[in-house]
């Protein structure tokens, strides 16, 4: 008979034995499980592929059937030279769709002078360094910080604009945090200070102040627009806005916005975006622009046009092109705001 | 994020995960769906850029509370230890080493967590302390539930002895 510490190993030896031949069955089948195993994987990964693909079709509006190509690329490519397609404002159901972001652009100081900034974008990490370790990313991101003992005293104006406060850009700083559960740790904020910075705006890029907030380990600094109204205009209640793009799906997302250009006479309206590819084939997509106008604001939308695709007897790939429409309007554009018909975000016009 | 880390753990660790998972569900098909939802949960955590330290640990610890089954626990097992017993039973897994036989028998009669216990320890080859890590209980409870999977085996091998003395 066996003691106690023989008996136990020889039956977890049992256990160990009995369980890999349980799990990892013999030579031929433990073959064909590893197999199978591969082939999951490689679907995997073709499916992770697939669905970055995917979203970069969406953020292009490409609507339909599309297939990613067998090569598994989901690169978005760009291709030049399509000939702009030309339409005007005729009466369209998106007028009515378009008031929402109208009124929210409603208050514009359109005759004001000079034409207050509209930022595009008010917020940005300066610098390329990025930051230590992934808590502090996900402290940036989520907006967690430890603000100074004592903010710098903000001067009325500086470079011609009324200035915000330095404990107001911070407030502007949180608010970009991304959702989701709070950070686990918070960045320290070890230095403020007013200098100038490049944010793009809807007539271009403009050199304005901005609060520069530096935190402890991270190498490049936080810029926040400090440009305080009147000088800004910032439309209210776009956030509720955008989440009637949901309703409009085929209608091109605000993303895949590539720049519209103004002609001299400030009555044609140049939109680039990303899209399907021209010509008449089964997979080629036809679109048409439409404007709605008032007296403050330009709201353009860009649709599909021609007959759906028919399903599922083509598979695309899924290419974005670099496609064109021409918008004709009733009233040159001025000084009024071009923005996204349904989200009413202010697009960028270059003259 | 890390890409790398999922590839490395498909390339690795999701072949032997399964199997781990399905000899405490006795499933092959519900371990794939507990780990595929446990590395789905992982993909879209290091989305947000909250990516586990260590992947392979915190897939296996999802995907064993994933196949746990959460409410409907009871019914879960009932139905794991059927499933063994039936692969215990089945002439294709009985065969001159009967190791095999003898331990599907054993894991039939143990309860959830010490197929857990026992599947963590003797296939995963993982240390009691991380075993109590994963689980979150003491050490000793891991060593109280080995100790008892043992003596299931041992029992196990008596009757199949005296089966065999019997005929």
């Amino acid at each position: 008979m066996h003691g106690d510490i023989d008996d136990d190993e020889l039956i977890e030896q049992r256990w160990r034995e009995g369980l890999h031949a349980l799990g990892e069955p013999g030579d031929t089948t433990g073959v064909a499980v590893r197999v199978t195993a591969r082939v999951r994987d490689r679907r995997r990964r073709h499916v992770l592929t697939a669905t970055i693909a995917v979203f970069i079709a969406a953020a292009a509006g490409i609507a339909g059937a599309v297939v990613a190509s067998r090569s598994g690329s989901g690169r978005a490519r760009v291709q030049a030279g399509a000939p702009p397609s030309a339409s005007s404002t005729t009466a369209s159901p998106l007028d009515a769709e378009a008031q929402p972001a109208l009124a929210a652009w409603s208050r514009f100081p359109v005759d004001a002078s000079p034409r207050p900034l509209i930022l595009l974008q008010d917020t940005e990490l300066l610098g390329t360094r990025g930051f230590p370790d992934n808590l502090s990313k996900d402290a940036y991101d989520g907006g967690s910080f430890v603000p100074p003992a004592q903010f710098p005293a903000s001067p009325p104006a500086a470079g011609g604009y009324p200035v915000v406060s330095a404990q107001d850009a911070l407030v502007m700083l949180k608010a970009e945090a991304s959702p989701g559960p709070p950070p686990a740790t918070s960045l320290t904020i070890t230095d403020v200070r007013l200098d100038t910075t490049t944010f793009p705006t809807d007539r271009g890029a403009r050199t304005v102040p901005a609060w520069l907030f530096s935190f402890r380990g991270v190498p490049d600094a936080a810029a926040v627009a400090a440009v305080a109204p009147p000088a800004r205009f910032v439309a209210p209640g776009l956030a509720e806005l955008a989440l009637r793009r949901r309703s409009t799906p085929n209608l091109l997302g605000v993303g895949s916005l590539g720049g519209t250009s103004v002609s001299a006479d400030g009555r044609d309206l140049t939109v680039t975006f990303v899209g399907g590819p021209p010509g008449t084939g089964p997979c080629s997509k036809q679109y048409g622009g439409h404007a709605t106008e008032s007296r403050t604001a330009v709201a353009i939308a860009i649709e599909p046009t021609g007959t759906p695709r028919p399903e599922p007897s083509v598979a695309c790939s899924m290419v974005g092109y670099r496609r064109q429409v021409v918008i004709h309007l009733d009233t040159p554009l001025g000084e009024r705001v071009l923005i996204d018909a349904i989200g009413g975000d202010p697009l960028d016009v270059a003259p | 994020m890390d890409a790398g880390a999922f590839e490395d753990f498909y390339a690795d660790g999701y072949a032997r995960l399964v199997a781990a998972i399905g000899l405490v569900t006795g499933s092959r098909e519900e371990a794939q769906d507990a780990v595929d939802e446990a590395l789905a949960r992982a993909w879209g955590l290091a989305r947000g850029n909250r990516a586990p330290d260590e992947l392979g640990a915190w897939v296996r610890v999802v995907a064993l509370n994933v196949a746990r089954g959460g409410l409907r626990r009871r019914q879960v097992d009932a139905c794991a230890r059927s499933r063994i017993a039936a692969t215990a039973d089945a002439p294709s897994a009985a065969g001159p080493a009967s190791a095999a036989v003898d331990v599907a028998r054993a894991l039939a009669r143990l309860t959830r967590r010490q197929r857990e216990v026992v599947v963590l320890r003797y296939f995963c080859d993982l240390p009691v302390d991380d075993i109590a890590g994963e689980l979150d209980v003491t050490p000793g409870s891991v060593k109280t539930l080995l100790h008892r999977a043992r003596a299931t085996l041992s029992d196990v091998l008596a009757d199949r002895e005296e089966v065999n003395r019997a005929r």
